[in-house]
């Protein structure tokens, strides 16, 4: 089945060059051997290698989870790296050797250099081995332990084993499992009894090779009455291709002890993240978890929706696009579940004809790949996602599903105006309406009407005069050079007579021209958008929200002017020496899923001689596309009929996948695309993520869309009078959607949590709480307290709030408060009246609204956060 | 030595006039009690002189020192000197009047806040007998109406501007507040020469704040001026009893309904 192997390959990237650098690099794929290979480099003891393949075991047999099966059908996991070795050098301890993009993102945000060396100690996951790391003396005559889990694992194999696994087992699910199995580098802590870490622990992760997967694990141990900050740095912005993060975070506060984990996302958007966090909180003891959310993805582009093209940064979840299904190989309308603004990034051009489409170098483009290694018979070609800049062929559609209304056109009304002098010599202007010789009511377009405005955009033109004001028409014509032999001159007259059968027409004698003396239809045209000569004629906007029969009507009124089947090429041509005017139709073109190129013959104005006449030639530009059968029937009978008795395009042509044997199915087809270096410039970029197909069709080619994230740390409460804590903030801006949360399990008398969550939406973005608080039975006066705060900043944002209670005890206390501010105009007001102007009022009401997170950060993250808020709004106010 | 000027402003509220022709004349240094009942106009000439956006002056003119200040934005005017004292300070969580200081100080450009600014902060709140917890809270962030008071004449202690409006920065106030605020401002006026516009529907806050002039205000025009005699006399009189002996028949300019600015401002 073509269909089955097409699938196979769908997740596999690319891999870079840049892997001939690592020192260790293990076939792709997961298997025992695999495994045992992977502890067997890390030098592991037994009981590990052991937990390794218990865990692989497990991994076999769980089932994919619900959501993720459903948004990821066919994630590969026989397609990825699982562990990778960067060099062969030891472990660095010194600054200087952090990775420079990490180093410039923090002199991006101007932190100083005294306050980035004022860590307590980190480690850098580079890849899946840390390489770096340090450990401040101090915090080694404390007792602490802070090293890499492969270093603790050798040295502390005792504590590792006694806890490893204990709070998320293999066995949890289906990702814990595959962690379990592969991991590699994470951060291990354990701080001894009645120990106080007085400065956060850092850590910073990155990804840098694509495909790599990042299975870090991280285990931090307070024991009884000690305390610890761990700070999980921020990435960065990290540029890879797609890469799997499923990494499982394990903290144990022992009786009495205290821990806050603090993260700062900022993973690229290809990044599947599936991170799992769970806190134990014994007797007494209270876990914190804080989060910052910055989320972002690809693209300012046209998207096609029912009601017509769109921009992305106008979509909205709950909107469908157009988005291609391979499993029935036909295009669909799939709902959008998310729509984010992806911040300011650089692009590529992706070129293929007339189509053009901008986006990051890595963003997964639909085309196919080869792999010489993969078995004969599951076919070394196959249908893929490719990234941008290894682009080099697209398959993009060849036909599209019917969308769009047709138009409103609306009848003008005319009048007529007099200057004129009353009886006292005073001149005065009046104005009379005239009466029109169209129908009164509004019409709907139709394909006659659609071909006739076509048809006007090639051999149209008008001749107006202007009245005494300038505002009116007094006399108008509208013309149209269609000989009387033309082949479009009978279905003109035809149009004609049925649309205005009271405007008769005026034909030359020559036969040449053919025109109607008329201000009505004159204003009609014009305000439909039908405007200007030869070199500044335009296609209306409204033109691409046509059902399909009345784009290609008025394609069809185009081609019946200034085109021709060209037998050689087995195309049509069209010319015209507005390039602007072709790139428009072209544009008309490609929401039809019809592949067009765009030639110049000459741009520079040359002298020709034209029936014995000098004139002067203004260039011309040459649009040819394919002899696409959907167009004939609007075309006049001749053209029709040339276009029918050309030889059709062989089948096969722009169907062949390499040298494989690989069948396209019918609505699309294989096309050469060019791509251009990438751009100096950054550009703001959008992303939208489709339910069922993962892909959409934007600028028409066939994208892939975003991933999904899923972040919502949870605490379970063991012991009396354990506490745990949950603080997040999220930022929404234009076109973003971010969902924050948390779960509290009470499992145990007394104790307490805090659900803390801030939101601000902008330009309207939106943002979402989901959290859950379940007291188990047994569980005796509980308190919880969910707090959800939202800021929001202007009309158009919104922000929603869904808490979940499952309460097993009648006396738990819980409280649910939800305060949603929106910005007043006194808030601004009075903070303007001190100075401040507007902006600056509004950023400063929104840092006092994350205060209370920005306080419990250290310096540096306080920085970045509040700094990335403001970058992003910046972004958004563009 | 510097002088506000307003000539003959007429100003409006959703195309409704409320002010219908106000003169005024403050010099740095003095203190002068704008009096009127409610509806008279008076919060709207403070709004109007800072600029509020949704208040419009439609004739007439506002000068420091002979510079224009109808239509500046209403932070450029903060930065020509002139600040207003909120009837209703308004919360703002999470920024510290310390933050809020530091901001105004930055925006206004020249160096931006003294270095000393924490001290000066400190120092005026212990003047102003305002607690350290009030300097670490969020701005008017459940403060009493006393404590908000007290707040505003600390911004206005540290910002030092050339005038100052009060409005209405008695009301909410108790007799101990009312003190302390008023010595303060007084302080002001004479060790920083600071101008300033009272404006107050009762002379409780004058029996505190001496004033060098007095103007009544009825029906959106400056009925009488006087000396602090005359906030004595209308004591005795009451408005309605001078709203007769002048011979004026509308004390109050206010609109049918629905006017009220502060009700709708979406909290």
């Amino acid at each position: 089945m073509a269909i089955k192997d097409v699938n196979l390959g769908k997740y596999k990237l690319g891999w870079h060059d840049s892997t001939e650098g690592y020192a260790f690099v293990p076939k792709k794929g997961l298997n025992e051997e695999i495994v045992r290979e992977i502890s067997g480099m890390k030098e592991e003891p037994e009981w590990m290698t052991k937990f390794r393949l218990n865990a692989l075991k497990r991994f076999e047999k769980k089932p994919m989870l619900e959501w993720f099966a459903k948004n990821m059908p066919t994630i590969d996991f026989d397609d990825i790296y699982y562990y990778l070795k960067p060099t062969s050098g030891e472990q660095v301890d010194d600054w200087d050797m952090l990775p420079p993009e990490i180093k410039e993102t923090y002199e991006k945000l101007g932190i100083p250099e005294a306050e980035r060396k004022f860590l307590a100690g980190a480690t850098a996951q580079y890849e899946s081995e840390t390489v770096f790391h340090r450990n401040r003396d101090d915090l080694e005559a404390k007792g602490i332990i802070f090293t890499d889990m492969d270093t603790a694992v050798r040295e502390y194999p005792e504590i590792v084993q006694k806890y490893l696994g204990t709070i998320i087992p293999p066995g949890d699910n289906k990702f814990a499992a595959l962690n379990s199995s592969v991991w590699s580098g994470g951060s291990f802590i354990y701080v001894p009894p009645n120990v106080h870490v007085d400065m956060p622990l850092q850590a910073y992760f990155r990804i840098n090779a694509e495909n790599a997967g990042q299975f870090e694990r991280t285990l931090i141990i307070a024991d009884e009455g000690a305390s610890v900050h761990y700070v999980e740095g921020c990435s960065a912005p990290v540029y890879s291709s797609d890469s799997l993060h499923s990494a499982v975070v394990e903290l144990i506060a022992k009786p009495g002890a205290r821990i806050r984990y603090t993260t700062i996302q900022n993973w690229s958007p290809n990044v599947y993240n599936l991170v799992t966090k769970r806190a134990k909180a014994e007797a007494e003891a209270t876990v914190e978890w804080i989060d910052g959310n910055i989320g972002c993805v690809v693209s300012r582009a046209r998207v096609i929706t029912p009601s017509g093209p769109k921009v992305i940064a106008d979509v909205r979840p709950g909107d469908r696009v157009q988005s291609w299904d391979p499993e029935r190989g036909k295009f669909v309308f799939a709902e959008v579940t998310a729509a984010r603004f992806s911040g300011y990034q650089r692009v590529h051009e992706i070129r293929s004809g007339v189509r053009s489409l901008l986006a990051t170098s890595n963003h997964p483009v639909y085309s196919y790949r080869y792999d010489p290694e993969r078995p004969a018979k599951l076919g070394r070609y196959f249908l893929d996602y490719v990234r941008t800049d290894e682009l080099a062929h697209a398959i993009v559609p060849r036909t599209a599903i019917d969308f769009g209304m047709p138009h409103k056109v609306e009848m003008p009304s005319i009048e007529a105006v007099f200057e004129s002098t009353n009886q006292w010599g005073k001149r005065f202007v009046a104005r009379r309406p005239r009466v029109s010789r169209l129908p009164g009511e509004p019409i709907e377009t139709d394909d006659d009407l659609m071909w006739l405005f076509g048809l006007y955009v090639g051999d149209g033109s008008m001749e107006l005069r202007r009245g005494v004001q300038g505002d009116n028409l007094r006399w108008a014509k509208l013309q149209f050079s269609v000989p009387e032999n033309d082949r479009a001159r009978s279905k003109l007259e035809r149009i004609m007579n049925e649309f205005a059968p009271e405007i008769a027409p005026t034909r030359r004698a020559d036969g040449r021209l053919i025109s109607w003396n008329s201000v009505e239809l004159a204003e009609l045209f014009l305000n439909e958008g039908f405007r200007g000569a030869a070199r500044t004629k335009r296609v209306p906007g409204w033109v691409e929200t046509l059902p399909e029969s009345q784009r290609l009507a008025f394609i069809a009124g185009c081609l019946d002017s200034d085109g021709c089947v060209v037998p050689a090429w087995r195309s049509f041509s069209m010319k015209s020496v507005s390039r602007d005017l072709l790139e428009q139709i072209a544009w008309i073109l490609t929401t039809l899923g019809i592949s067009a190129r765009l030639h110049t013959e000459f741009v520079e104005h040359r002298q020709v001689e034209i029936v014995g006449r000098e004139c002067t030639a203004h260039g011309a530009h040459v649009l040819v596309f394919p002899l696409d059968e959907r167009l004939l029937p609007f075309l006049s009978d001749d053209l029709a009929a040339r276009a029918r008795g050309t030889v059709p395009a062989s089948i096969k042509h722009h169907r062949k996948v390499g040298r494989s044997k690989i069948v396209l199915p019918d609505d699309v087809e294989i096309r050469r695309v060019e791509v251009s270096p990438l751009s100096s410039a950054v550009v703001p970029t959008y992303d939208i993520e489709v339910e069922g197909t993962g892909n959409f069709v934007a600028e028409g080619f066939i994208v892939h869309n975003s991933k999904l994230t899923m972040k919502y740390p949870a605490v379970v409460m063991t012991g009396p009078k354990a506490h745990g804590e949950v603080l997040s903030v999220a930022y929404a801006g234009e076109g973003m959607h971010q969902d924050a949360g948390a779960k509290m399990t009470h499992a145990a008398p007394e104790t307490t949590s805090i659900i803390d969550s801030k939101s601000i939406s902008k330009d309207g973005g939106r943002t979402t709480y989901r959290g859950l608080v379940r007291v188990e039975e047994g569980a005796h006066h509980v308190k919880s307290h969910v707090r959800c705060d939202a800021l929001i900043l202007d009309e158009e944002s919104r922000s929603d709030t869904y808490p979940y209670m499952e309460i097993e005890e009648k006396d738990a206390r819980i409280g649910h408060e939800a305060t949603v501010s929106k910005v007043g105009d006194d808030q601004i007001f009075y903070l303007m009246s001190r100075g401040l102007s507007e902006q600056q009022a509004t950023a400063m009401i929104v840092n006092g609204f994350i205060e209370p997170i920005i306080k419990t950060l250290p310096m540096e993250y306080a920085v970045e956060l509040t700094r990335l808020i403001e970058l992003n709004m910046e972004g958004s106010v563009g | 030595m510097s002088t506000l000027t307003i000539r003959d402003l007429h100003a409006s509220v959703d195309g409704f006039e409320i002010l219908r022709g106000v003169d005024l004349e403050i010099n740095s240094g003095e203190v002068h009690a704008l009096m009127g009942p409610n509806g008279s106009g008076k919060s709207t000439l403070a709004h109007v002189l800072m600029g509020r956006s949704d208040y419009q002056a439609t004739a007439g003119s506002v000068t420091v020192d002979g510079v224009e200040l109808l239509g500046l934005p209403t932070w450029q005017r903060a930065a020509r000197g002139v600040f207003l004292a909120m009837q209703y300070p308004v919360e703002v969580a999470g920024v510290t009047v310390g933050d809020l200081v530091t901001a105004a100080f930055a925006a206004r450009g020249n160096g931006g806040a003294p270095a000393d600014l924490d001290t000066q902060v400190r120092d005026e709140a212990r003047r102003l007998e305002i607690s350290d917890e009030f300097l670490t809270r969020g701005v008017n962030a459940e403060f009493s109406g006393g404590e908000q008071k007290r707040m505003e004449t600390l911004q206005l202690a540290v910002l030092k501007p050339t005038f100052a409006i009060l409005d209405e920065i008695d009301s909410g106030l108790d007799v101990d507040a009312l003190r302390d605020v008023a010595r303060r401002i007084e302080a002001m006026t004479s060790d920083d020469n600071l101008g300033v516009l009272a404006i107050t529907h009762y002379d409780r806050l004058l029996t505190e704040l001496k004033p060098d002039r007095v103007h009544i205000l009825l029906g959106g025009r400056v009925v009488k001026s006087g000396g602090p005699e005359l906030a004595q006399q209308l004591e005795a009189t009451g408005y309605e009893g001078l709203a007769a002996e002048l011979g004026v028949d509308e004390l109050t300019v206010e609109k049918p309904k629905e006017a009220d600015p502060f009700g709708e401002a979406g909290f």
